[in-house]
């Protein structure tokens, strides 16, 4: 690795990873998988710029192949880049809210099974605290519905912060407002009026349990 | 071949003597007369390990007396779980602690689980060794357990019975909820990680918590400067410049 030059991307943008094909080399797994312990170790201490590309990477390490592990050294050569990055604990954000959260998904980046998958990162006074990457466990069939996804698991996360925080009294009220920046306008459009188009109506519980939430002002998008 | 053995077993057990199994609670053992259905004796062995620092650099050889815990009877052990501090409220913690200039400390209780309290009765079958400086003579010695040893199946539980304890009731703090490895009270935050616990709070009341802590458990202090370990991380700070 003494020799190769950093790379200023995680992942390779131009390829999309697919299981390992018929035939195709397979690669040693237990090197595979020490890798991807290394690298899961560093992306839950303080390096969430690679969460993403880890977790991606270690759903092939049931069976990984030679092109698996280019993009895994892709990886390591970001890493090797970005070695003197440090993650600054506080920022100040824009906004009275206590709790903070972020929502995003990639729309069906799964190429497998057509899953999305959610990210989301928490604030608490400002104080960074929490960042997650998780495979959805349903197929989204829209981008709204795949923000929502997102949204639903950081809510239950700033939930279960907002319990923490109020036990320890660093609330001014128990009940403060909570708050979700999301991207996607029509995931923003849709919680905040709570009305539904004919077309999302199948959209499920729990979805209606955010905006019931929002519509109780617990939370704000 | 065999005299490697022996000398290394001796050397060894004139170390236990002098170190580690020599915890002060862990000698009013007691001697059991009678033996117990064979089905609850609990075998043991002698592990060693070298410790490491941060650096990797050897810090210190250690030896334990670690008990089988797969020969354990279920009828021994009731609840093992013991739950911990999770990284997020750490790194909460660590902040608040930069937000409001608070004084920080790492606090180690060395042999926390010999020193835990025993609910249940645990009979244990000593390894091979001279135990005549304790006392104890014959070829195979049962012992019946008064303190917990390493890696029986509830000792994890008995000690954060007892250090929980002690926090709620001595220290008066109160348990989170929704974070149990967490105990608070108005002026005080202590993260708890098995025998390593990290406290938060003026610089008054965290000094005097320490205080107390070494009376209770000879806890070892990690907080040199400003830079600690707490569970296998390094926590380096720079007051001035409000960075950890």
């Amino acid at each position: 690795m003494h020799d190769y030059y950093g790379h200023s991307t995680p992942l390779d943008k131009t390829i999309k990873l697919q299981a390992r094909a018929e035939g195709e080399e397979a690669f040693e797994k237990e090197y595979y998988h020490q890798a991807i312990g290394c690298l899961l170790y560093l992306a839950m201490g303080s390096r969430l710029d690679i969460v993403y590309a880890v977790t991606l990477l270690g759903r092939f390490s049931s069976d990984p192949s030679n092109f698996h592990w280019s993009a895994i050294k892709h990886l390591l050569c970001y890493v090797k880049a970005t070695l003197d990055m440090k993650l600054p604990l506080i920022h100040s954000l824009p906004g009275k809210e206590f709790l903070v959260g972020f929502a995003d998904t990639d729309h069906a980046g799964d190429v497998v099974a057509s899953k999305s998958t959610s990210g989301f990162l928490i604030y608490a006074h400002n104080i960074f605290v929490l960042w997650k990457s998780k495979k959805q466990h349903l197929v989204a069939q829209s981008t709204m519905e795949a923000e929502l996804v997102a949204t639903t698991e950081a809510w239950k996360n700033l939930q279960w912060m907002n319990n923490v925080l109020s036990e320890l009294g660093h609330f001014r009220t128990p009940c403060d407002r909570c708050l979700i920046y999301n991207d996607n306008e029509s995931a923003v459009q849709m919680l905040s009026s709570g009305n539904f188009s004919t077309d999302s109506c199948y959209i499920c519980l729990r979805f209606h349990h955010l905006i019931d939430c929002v519509a109780k002002q617990q939370l704000s998008i | 071949m065999a005299t490697v053995a022996e000398t290394r077993i001796n050397h060894i057990v004139a170390r236990v003597t002098a170190a580690p199994v020599a915890a002060p609670e862990s000698l009013s053992r007691q001697v059991r007369d009678n033996l117990p259905p064979s089905n609850r004796i609990v075998d043991s062995k002698w592990v060693f390990s070298i410790k490491l620092k941060v650096d990797r650099s050897k810090d210190k050889y250690k030896i334990r007396l670690v008990a089988h815990d797969v020969s354990q009877n279920p009828e021994d052990y009731g609840s093992i779980m013991s739950p911990v501090v999770d990284t997020i409220a750490i790194r909460y913690t660590l902040g608040h602690v930069v937000l409001h200039d608070l004084e920080i400390a790492a606090l180690d209780v060395p042999t926390a689980y010999l020193s835990a309290t025993l609910h249940k009765d645990v009979f244990m079958c000593l390894p091979d060794a001279d135990w005549s400086a304790f006392g104890l003579m014959g070829p195979r010695l049962y012992i019946k357990l008064k303190k917990s040893v390493s890696s029986l199946k509830q000792s994890g539980r008995c000690w954060y019975e007892d250090i929980s304890a002690f926090l709620t009731r001595q220290m008066g703090l109160k348990q989170s909820i929704s974070a149990p490895g967490l105990f608070y009270s108005t002026k005080l935050i202590v993260n708890l990680y098995i025998d390593g616990l990290l406290l938060v709070g003026t610089y008054k009341i965290v000094h005097n918590t320490i205080w107390q802590m070494r009376e209770c458990f000879s806890a070892k202090d990690n907080f040199c400067g400003n830079s600690f370990v707490y569970i296998g991380l390094a926590i380096y700070r720079q007051q001035t410049k409000r960075q950890i």
